[in-house]
């Protein structure tokens, strides 16, 4: 972008440019994770290939981040309130990147499934990838909006993705028992590790919320449960 | 346009600044000129320490090493009084609480005893130190009369050198626990010192040159022999000029010997303003560090 | 860990005008406590009444009470010079004596009556060598300290603040207008010494406070308005003045 190139010496216009780029990076992952699943879900192998294509310019994306958290650390020396606001921006754009990784992880599976028939319909993973969602979106909103309650809320809705994720294992245990085949097998573990992916994500959405809540107050968020 | 005009308002006004300089120094190096080239006549060693004496044409003849003798031992008698009473004076309005109307009014009072006229110095010093005191007409009453003289001058040079010092020097001893006397000898004092010294010769070439303070309280026109006592009149050099221009009974003999006195004033007051420039530069060099 | 020196509802005034307004704190022992804030918040005002530098001000005046070992120093009957010994101070303008070396780090000692001359010879060592100072001038103490660079001279400054052992150690802006290296020789000696002496260092510098402060107050018009641990506030200060103050520098 023809902004980037501009010599930034302002403080303010650093901060700001900050926000943009974490807004983006927060579209990009998340657009990756819904079409990731949404790829499984309809088996559809274009959509599997673009997402892990893309996932290079989230990954480039986060290093343009990292360079403007260090230019703002190395000339501005910012503090308090802003020192948390540029060190939560670093720490986010991480857990974003994981989560587009986690993305990348399950179009793979969608990739190996081609051409192949499920071994059980997929009902509990559309159900969780439903909550990640949410859970990515809520924490995204709770960033820009700063927004505690939000991050709250969000956070606790961690259990249901690992009751889930729980159930998952459970069922695809019971197939693998009764069917033992090299096929089934090798589906059931693509399957788990779709359900781990999507868990993850889930996890990531949490960080995301914790950081968000040390960004704004300077306290841990368990603490203010 | 302009600027021409100012170019030629400039040359104008330089050279009139200019011709008025030059006039002041000339009729300066005439005045130094009349004297060294009258007076230089008269000096030879015999002059300057001979005792005086008149033949009978009233032809001054001798020397006057006598009156050279009177003016130092007055002068510095005289210092020796105002010298430790000024200088501690202007320590303590300097460093001490010295605001307020009281001492308003005390500096009115020594700056106003500099500017009268020398001649109230000496009636003051007659009805004071000859007539109260009973010292007569003597070297003391005369000693005591310039030191009251040199008093102001060695107080107000004093404070102002002392207020001079920049206040972080003291701030810097009494954060270190002195106390006020501590820093005022210790710190401020060392710094003023060469100002203050100024102030101490500049009052001595004062006194050393006055006249009528000396009139009325024991100079006297002519002794036969050296001062040798503290409580008998003395022969000064600038009452001897007086005398002689004036009481002579030949004029035409005595006025180039007076202009002769008059040579050795002046340059007794020259070595004492090179000593103050000495004293002023070795100062100076021990404080940035020599 | 009991405090160096405790401060209690102390408020200053100039004539009609309040400077300080109930201040209340406890400086820790032998650390480094710094005081940020604004220019003109009563930072200089506050350390200078510590050691009683305004009593010579005609119209100060101040309520409340400042307890150093048991006693409070406001008092009229605390003896003033005592307390400057044990509460030294350096200036934020280096104002060596001018007089050599030595004789500006034994001044202190000098009046008070020290006269051993091993025992002087050994305190100026020390006290040069705790200001870093001592390997740059040992072979010219009887140099005019005049002749030092501006560096230098604070450093002397401080050599000369330490040589009569104080407990306490009062800096009011001490490197402000001193060059970057100097600073930092300074920032370091003041971390070495503050091993055993408690200090307390006024600076509009909120870096220097970073580097060096274990412990950080904020004033603002008079008041405080924080006091805790330097990093925690740094990163997250319990007020929203003090935050506001310390991302306010370059917005």
């Amino acid at each position: 972008m023809e902004s980037d190139n501009l010599r930034l010496s302002n403080y303010e216009r650093d901060l700001d440019l900050l926000k943009v780029k974490l807004n983006e990076m927060f579209s990009l992952s998340l657009e990756a994770f819904d079409l990731s699943v949404k790829s499984l879900e309809t088996l559809d192998v274009k959509i599997a290939n673009d997402v892990v294509k893309g996932d290079d310019e989230i990954d480039s994306l986060k290093r343009k981040i990292e360079e403007i958290v260090y230019e703002i650390l190395l000339r501005f020396h910012p503090l308090a309130s802003d020192l948390r606001r540029v060190i939560m921006a670093m720490k986010i754009a991480s857990e974003l990147e994981r989560v587009a990784d986690q993305a990348v992880n399950i179009a793979q599976v969608t990739q190996f499934m081609e051409g192949k028939t499920l071994i059980k319909p997929l009902v509990d993973i559309p159900k969780m990838a439903q909550i990640t969602k949410e859970m990515l979106y809520g924490a995204m909103k709770s960033y820009f909006e700063e927004d505690i309650e939000l991050a709250k809320k969000i956070w606790l809705m961690d259990d249901e993705v690992d009751i889930l994720d729980r159930k998952i294992a459970d069922d695809l245990e019971e197939i693998v028992t009764k069917k033992c085949s090299r096929e089934v097998i090798a589906q059931a573990e693509r399957l788990i590790i779709v359900s781990r992916a999507i868990e993850r994500a889930a996890d990531h959405s949490t960080n995301i919320c914790e950081e968000t809540t040390y960004m704004i107050v300077g306290k841990e968020l368990y603490t203010l449960l | 346009m302009n600027f021409k005009k100012r170019i030629l308002k400039e040359r104008i006004i330089f050279t009139i600044i200019s011709i008025l300089a030059i006039a002041i120094l000339i009729s300066i190096f005439s005045i130094f000129f009349i004297i060294v080239s009258k007076g230089i006549r008269v000096i030879n060693l015999t002059f300057l320490t001979s005792i005086t004496s008149f033949d009978f044409k009233g032809i001054p003849t001798g020397g006057i090493g006598p009156a050279i003798m009177g003016t130092f031992i007055v002068t510095a008698i005289g210092l020796a009084f105002s010298v430790p009473i000024g200088i501690l004076a202007g320590i303590y309005l300097s460093e001490y609480k010295s605001k307020g109307h009281l001492f308003n009014v005390m500096r009115m009072m020594v700056s106003n005893l500099a500017g009268v006229p020398s001649v109230v110095h000496g009636l003051f010093g007659m009805a004071v130190f000859t007539i109260i005191f009973g010292f007569g007409l003597s070297i003391l009453s005369a000693s005591m009369t310039l030191a009251i003289l040199a008093l102001p001058i060695i107080i107000m040079t004093t404070e102002n050198a002392m207020k001079d010092v920049p206040i972080d020097l003291r701030e810097a001893a009494y954060a270190l626990g002195a106390k006020r006397w501590q820093s005022a000898f210790f710190v401020v004092f060392p710094v003023a010192f060469s100002k203050i010294m100024t102030g101490v010769i500049l009052a001595s070439a004062r006194i050393a040159g006055e006249t009528a303070p000396i009139l009325f309280t024991g100079a006297t026109l002519y002794l036969a022999h050296y001062p040798t006592a503290l409580n008998e009149q003395f022969m000064a050099l600038p009452y001897m000029i007086y005398g002689l221009v004036t009481t002579s009974m030949n004029i035409n003999a005595s006025v180039p010997f007076a202009f002769g006195i008059a040579l050795v004033l002046v340059v007794l007051i020259v070595i004492m303003n090179i000593a103050i420039m000495i004293v002023r530069s070795k100062s100076r060099k021990s404080l940035q560090g020599g | 860990m009991e405090a160096e020196l405790k401060i209690e509802g102390l408020s200053v005034y100039f004539g009609k005008k309040k400077i300080l307004d109930s201040i209340s704190m406890e400086i820790p022992p032998k650390s480094i406590t710094a005081i940020i804030g604004p220019s003109g918040c009563g930072k200089s005002t506050f350390i200078r009444t510590i050691n009683r530098m305004n009593d010579r001000f005609e119209d100060f005046h101040a309520e409340g009470s400042i307890i150093f070992k048991g006693e409070n120093v406001l008092s009229k009957d605390y003896p003033i010079e005592e307390l400057r010994r044990k509460i030294g101070m350096v200036f934020q303008k280096p104002n060596p004596f001018p007089k050599s070396i030595r004789e500006n780090v034994l001044f202190g000692l000098r009046i008070n009556g020290i006269k051993d001359k091993q025992k002087l010879e050994t305190i100026l060592k020390r006290s040069l060598e705790a200001a870093s100072l001592y390997e740059q001038v040992k072979d010219n103490l009887s140099m005019n300290a005049y002749k030092l660079s501006g560096g230098q001279q604070q450093r002397l400054c401080m050599a000369r603040a330490l040589a009569v052992e104080p407990e306490i150690l009062l800096l009011d802006e001490p490197t402000s207008a001193i060059d970057p290296i100097a600073t930092k020789q300074i920032e370091e000696a003041l971390e070495r010494i503050s091993k055993d002496i408690t200090i307390v260092i006024v600076t509009h510098n909120i870096q220097q406070a970073a580097r060096i402060a274990d412990y950080i107050a904020f004033f603002y018009l008079g008041k405080l308005v924080e006091f805790g641990e330097a990093e925690k506030m740094l990163n997250s200060p319990q007020q929203k003045l003090t935050d506001e103050y310390l991302t306010g520098i370059y917005g």
